[in-house]
């Protein structure tokens, strides 16, 4: 008997693996492990034999039987790679091939810039508010200091409506109307279009965007006006550059300021990019001029305010090397699409 | 405003500086310096020569040799070919080293065996016209008169020798429209002496009868003086050269004074020939309708009541600060004239310029606005011309009309203001030099200072203003950075539509879309482009009362020409795939409560050209409903320009928000757009503010899933079985989908069948088959009740 497990251990090893198909390994299973094999054979004569025999032989033949298990367990994975080697080489791709990249869209500039403006304001504690952008008189110049036949007005050729209603041409629109709706403190941005009658041309443009910063506290001074503008000079130019405010004159600030930023680029030594003066003008602000906080019902005597005003797309121009303004008003995709 | 260097140098010492020193400082205080022009650029080695002796070259039939005397005896040798020079000629003569505003270098050279030191100009070689020299254009070199001097410069013979300051100057500061202001505010800045214009004026008894009468409210002030027994000629040279650098022509002595006044000390003066002043008399008034006046260039002016004049007894004779007429002009043959000097309402000024179409040197400084100080400050320095060249009698008489009140303003400025509203500590000694240089007297009384304004500075009125002036001078670079430390802290944040705009924004950018910007205001033509019928609502658009043209001359009532006219504009150059949205806003005619302004809506709006349909269009918008958590309701739409069939409108309950549909194929047409388009737009204002949802707990219990297929009508819509299967399955039904629309052979025809997936869920527990099969039966029996649906087999 032990003779014979021998030999069909031996048999089995060998037919087994020379088996290459599920179909072989299943009847090579039912030849040796099933109710007609000789191990089932086997089995039945054990009963036959006497205890101790019976005992060891036992013994011998569970050892056989899980031996044959095993081998066909192995068996059947080995095929199993064989298959999915066979599949996965029967799916090659050839990975040169170009495709077309899934499409992210992409912000227009303007809004980039804005994006970035209004989060570096908002981070550091401003509400951003919104305004129309048709405008009553009053609240584009009247309040602002502008009265009828101010020559300021002619700073700003104004689309009209009518005789009081105006296409706002600053943001600053919008300072009175928040002083109106909230008491101090207040720290106010807005962004948005803003109008003026110019001939469209490569520096020109009759719809801008501008963004209006506004502080009405009671220690507000010219130095946190310049170091708040200083701060956001380098957040947009990096660095290597730095500010110089020069005097200027706004109806709606006093004192009133015009803040530049040193040339990045050349440091002041004069270069195309700030056509050779060494310094590029940024934005315009100033002290909220006492009466403009008055006709807003702020108390002048308790309160100082500063406002600025920074139009967008100067900046993008600076940032990404647009030479032409209409350029960002045409919408060509090939143009947009390069803005990530 | 155009200054110059040497009339500058009349009032303050600037010789030594350089151009660049000069118009740092005035940047530096707040004057922008938007050009400089160095008249002499490219002179600096052209002197005047006189050629002394002509021979013939020996070895070339067309060159002259020349020997030109260059004074301090200096000679030099130079060839020329032009055949105009002779001996005795004063010319200019380039000399070695010369790089000449035509931008020729000039060195020493050998020509056919001859040495030329320099080259002898003509007129168009210096860049110079019949302005500046008379027959600076003639056909070879340019011949000086005899007031040349050997040796001088040809810059400074020819008046050029001056650098132009072009310098923006602010509405704020009507006093430094003129030399005598800019000069004042660069000798505070240099800290260097003024030097003021001291009147000095030789009159006499003048026995000519003048009444000037004033009728109008518009005229505060008015100055008039006879000047009688002129000598009218050319006027000094310095004075023609300084005019034409500012870009004046001279004329007489008496016309070239006036002008040179109202650039040096920005009074706008006026000369009328005395000998035409019919009556005697002198009227200020309103024209009055139907009177006409010929003005410069031989213009017809029709005047009506709006426009001032100054008349005679019988007619105008000029238009108020504006212009003079033609025919009471100072010419050759003037004997006598009358001078004004006035003030002129602003506001006046500037409505009748324009209502006449013109603006003159004078207009534009009435607008600014004119002190009476000024007035009298701009005869004083006229007649003091006058006397100084001798070239009239000066009446001792000035008629005066107006209000002359010449008290100066005080302004109590609390010393530490200054420090509240900059930020830093200005020692006292430095604000009052600072003011007390600006001619601002001060008065320290306790914590003020008490300051008396000059008269001619009217934009002094608040103690801000004192402070500006002070920080102008001192310097904003003495103040340190800050960063509101000392302000309240508040929490930062934005207006619940413009987050709605930025999460709107970032959804948009997932699908691909390229954002674009587009102006507000568009043509009224496009309202045939989009079909739109002759009273549709959307014609009733917000217009421009001055537009830059009809392309931009009405707010846009919807976004889609905007979207339409950017993708035609792509389409023409070969983009193709084009898809744009845009987060812009459109104006409608109805007007708001509070401020009684046309209402404006925030408007999200895509167009697309790529190759796809409807339910891939909305799928976008499913995606947006789903952000913000609302459920849209799709219907049926019909809008003049999109397709009467492909378009619904979509809403949130039974409030229209937006509509999404295909582009009508005329409209595209109309556009010029070839491929089939699809559009949407959704109105940001009307979607609720995102909120924080808290999450769903996951479910505990097993789903069971059913399917369902029905015939029904083909023109059924499956939205309303939708809403129907919903209502029926109750609170069992967890969700609904649509897998399959089938129409064909196996269906009848005119008939569509339509298979759903049912998923049934309960909470709390295990659901029961028998509890699932109710609820399938009762969906079942309202479709068969509703929609007469058969379940298909």
């Amino acid at each position: 008997m032990k003779k014979e497990i021998e030999k069909i251990l031996q048999d089995a090893t060998t037919e087994i693996s020379k088996i290459g198909n599920k179909k072989d390994l299943m009847s090579a299973s039912t030849k040796y492990l099933g109710k007609n094999s000789v191990l089932a054979d086997l089995m039945k004569t054990l009963r036959t034999l006497p205890n101790e025999e019976k005992r060891v032989m036992g013994e011998s033949l569970n050892l056989l039987r899980d031996k044959l298990n095993q081998l066909i367990k192995d068996k059947d994975k080995d095929i199993d790679i064989k298959l999915l080697n066979e599949k996965l080489a029967s799916e090659k791709v050839d990975v040169t091939i170009p495709v077309k990249p899934h499409e992210y869209g992409t912000m227009h500039p303007i809004e980039i810039i804005k994006k970035d403006l209004i989060d570096y304001f908002v981070e550091r504690g401003y509400t951003l508010h919104d305004g129309g952008d048709i405008e009553t008189d009053y609240y584009c110049f009247e309040a602002l200091n502008v009265p009828k036949e101010h020559p300021a007005r002619e700073m700003q050729d104004t689309f009209y409506i009518d005789s009081e209603t105006v296409l706002r041409t600053h943001t600053s629109a919008m300072q009175v109307r928040t002083m109106e709706s909230q008491q101090p403190p207040i720290k106010m941005i807005s962004a948005g279009n803003a109008y003026r009658l110019d001939e469209v041309d490569a520096t020109h443009s009759p719809v801008f965007n501008q963004l209006e910063i506004l502080v009405v506290d009671k220690n507000v001074t010219m130095a946190d006006l310049i170091g708040t503008l200083e701060g956001l000079i380098k957040h947009l130019l990096g660095k290597k550059t730095s500010m110089r405010a020069r005097p200027s004159y706004f109806p709606f600030t006093e004192p009133s300021i015009e803040a530049d930023a040193l040339c990045p680029k050349c440091q002041g030594k004069g270069c195309p990019m700030c056509k050779g003066s060494g310094y590029i003008e940024i934005l315009g602000g100033g002290m909220v001029h006492p009466k403009v906080l008055e006709m807003s019902g702020v108390d002048s005597s308790v309160y100082k305010g500063f406002a600025a005003g920074i139009g967008l797309e100067r900046l993008v121009m600076m940032k990404y090397g647009v030479s032409d303004l209409r350029d960002l008003y045409e919408n060509d995709i090939n143009l947009l699409k390069q803005f990530k | 405003m155009i200054i110059t260097l040497k009339w500058l140098n009349d009032f303050v010492d600037i010789k030594d500086l350089s151009v660049q020193e000069i118009a740092d400082n005035f940047i530096n205080i707040g004057f922008e310096v938007e050009e400089i022009i160095d008249k002499a650029k490219g002179m600096e080695r052209v002197k005047v020569g006189k050629i002394t002796k002509i021979t013939k070259h020996p070895n070339a039939d067309k060159l002259q040799v020349c020997t030109i005397d260059l004074g301090n005896n200096e000679t030099v040798q130079i060839l020329t070919a032009a055949t105009n020079v002779f001996e005795g000629a004063l010319v200019p003569a380039a000399l070695d080293g010369a790089d000449l505003p035509n931008g020729v270098k000039i060195k020493t050279t050998n020509m056919r065996g001859l040495e030329s030191q320099g080259m002898l100009c003509s007129g168009e070689e210096l860049c110079i016209d019949n302005s500046v020299y008379p027959n600076a254009l003639v056909d070879g070199i340019m011949i000086l008169d005899e007031s040349a001097i050997p040796g001088q410069q040809i810059a400074e013979f020819l008046g050029l020798d001056d650098v132009v300051f072009d310098i923006k100057v602010l509405a704020n500061r009507p006093d430094c429209q003129s030399v005598y202001g800019l000069a004042k505010e660069l000798s505070v800045s240099l800290k260097r002496p003024f030097k003021e214009f001291k009147s000095n004026i030789k009159n006499t008894q003048v026995d000519k009868p003048l009444k000037i009468e004033v009728e109008t409210k518009n005229c505060p002030i008015y100055l008039g003086c006879i000047v009688k027994n002129l000598k009218i000629g050319p006027s000094p040279k310095y004075i023609q050269n300084r005019l034409k650098a500012v870009g004046i022509n001279p004329k007489n002595n008496i016309v070239d004074f006036t002008n040179y006044v109202l650039f040096e000390m920005g009074q706008p003066l006026h000369a009328f020939d005395y000998d035409k002043i019919s009556g005697n008399k002198i009227i200020v008034r309103q024209a009055k309708e139907g009177e006409k006046l010929i003005g410069f260039h031989d213009v017809d002016f029709s005047l009506d009541d709006s426009i001032m004049v100054i008349a005679n007894a019988d007619k105008p004779i000029g238009v108020a600060g504006i212009m003079g007429g033609k025919d009471f002009s100072i010419t050759e043959s003037t004997q006598n004239v009358v001078i004004e000097s006035a003030v002129f309402d602003r506001v006046y000024i500037r409505r009748s310029a324009r209502k006449l179409g013109i603006r003159t040197d004078a207009s534009a400084r009435y607008e600014r606005g004119i002190e009476p100080i000024s007035a009298i400050n701009g005869m004083n320095r006229i007649l003091s011309l006058i006397s100084q060249f001798e070239i009239g009698e000066i009446s001792q008489d000035i008629i005066k009309i107006g209000n002359f009140d010449l008290n100066k303003r005080k302004v109590i400025l609390p010393f530490d203001e200054i420090e509240k509203t900059l930020g830093i500590l200005i020692p006292l000694e430095n604000v009052i030099e600072i003011l007390n240089s600006l001619d601002i007297e001060t008065n320290i009384k306790g914590q003020d200072i008490e300051c008396i304004i000059p008269l001619i500075r009217s934009d002094i009125e608040r103690p801000v203003d004192l402070i500006e002036e002070i920080i102008r001078f001192y310097g904003f670079n003495k103040i340190d950075y800050k960063y509101c430390e000392n302000t309240a802290s508040i929490a930062g944040g934005m207006d619940e539509l413009l987050k709605v705009e930025h999460y709107t924004t970032n959804i948009m950018l997932a699908t691909g879309a390229h954002q674009v910007r587009t102006y507000g205001f568009r043509s009224p033509n496009e309202f045939d482009k989009l079909l739109l019928p002759k009273d549709d609502v959307l014609r009733d658009c917000v217009k421009i009362a001055n537009p830059l043209s009809l392309d931009y001359s009405v707010m846009r009532t919807s976004m889609i020409s905007s979207l339409l006219s950017v993708m035609s504009l792509n389409i023409s150059r070969k983009n193709k795939d084009v898809q744009i949205f845009e987060i812009g806003k459109i104006f409608t005619n109805q007007k708001d409560e509070k401020d009684n302004l046309p209402i404006e809506n925030k408007i999200l709006a895509f167009l697309t050209s790529k190759k796809t349909d409807f339910f891939e269009v909305k799928s976008i918008t499913e995606m947006l409903g789903s952000k913000f958590g609302v459920t849209f309701i799709y219907k049926p739409f019909i809008v003049p320009f999109m397709h009467p069939n492909i378009c619904a409108e979509i809403l949130i309950g039974n409030k229209q928000v937006g509509f999404i549909g295909k582009v009508h194929p005329q409209v595209t047409k109309n556009f010029e757009i070839n491929p089939d388009c699809y559009y949407f737009e959704i109105n940001l204002n009307k979607l609720p503010p995102k909120k924080d949802k808290k999450v769903k707990p996951l479910p505990k219990y097993p789903s069971a899933e059913r399917d369902l297929a029905v015939v029904v009508d083909e023109n059924t819509q499956i939205g309303g079985i939708i809403d129907a299967i919903n209502k029926a399955g109750g609170d069992l039904l967890e969700s609904v989908e649509i897998f399959d629309i089938y129409q064909g052979e196996q269906v009848a025809k005119g008939y569509k069948s339509v298979a759903f997936n049912l998923i049934f869920r309960k909470a709390e527990r295990t659901l029961t088959q028998e509890e699932i099969n109710e609820a399938f039966n009762k969906i079942l029996a309202r479709l068969e009740n509703l929609f007469n649906a058969k379940l298909r087999a």
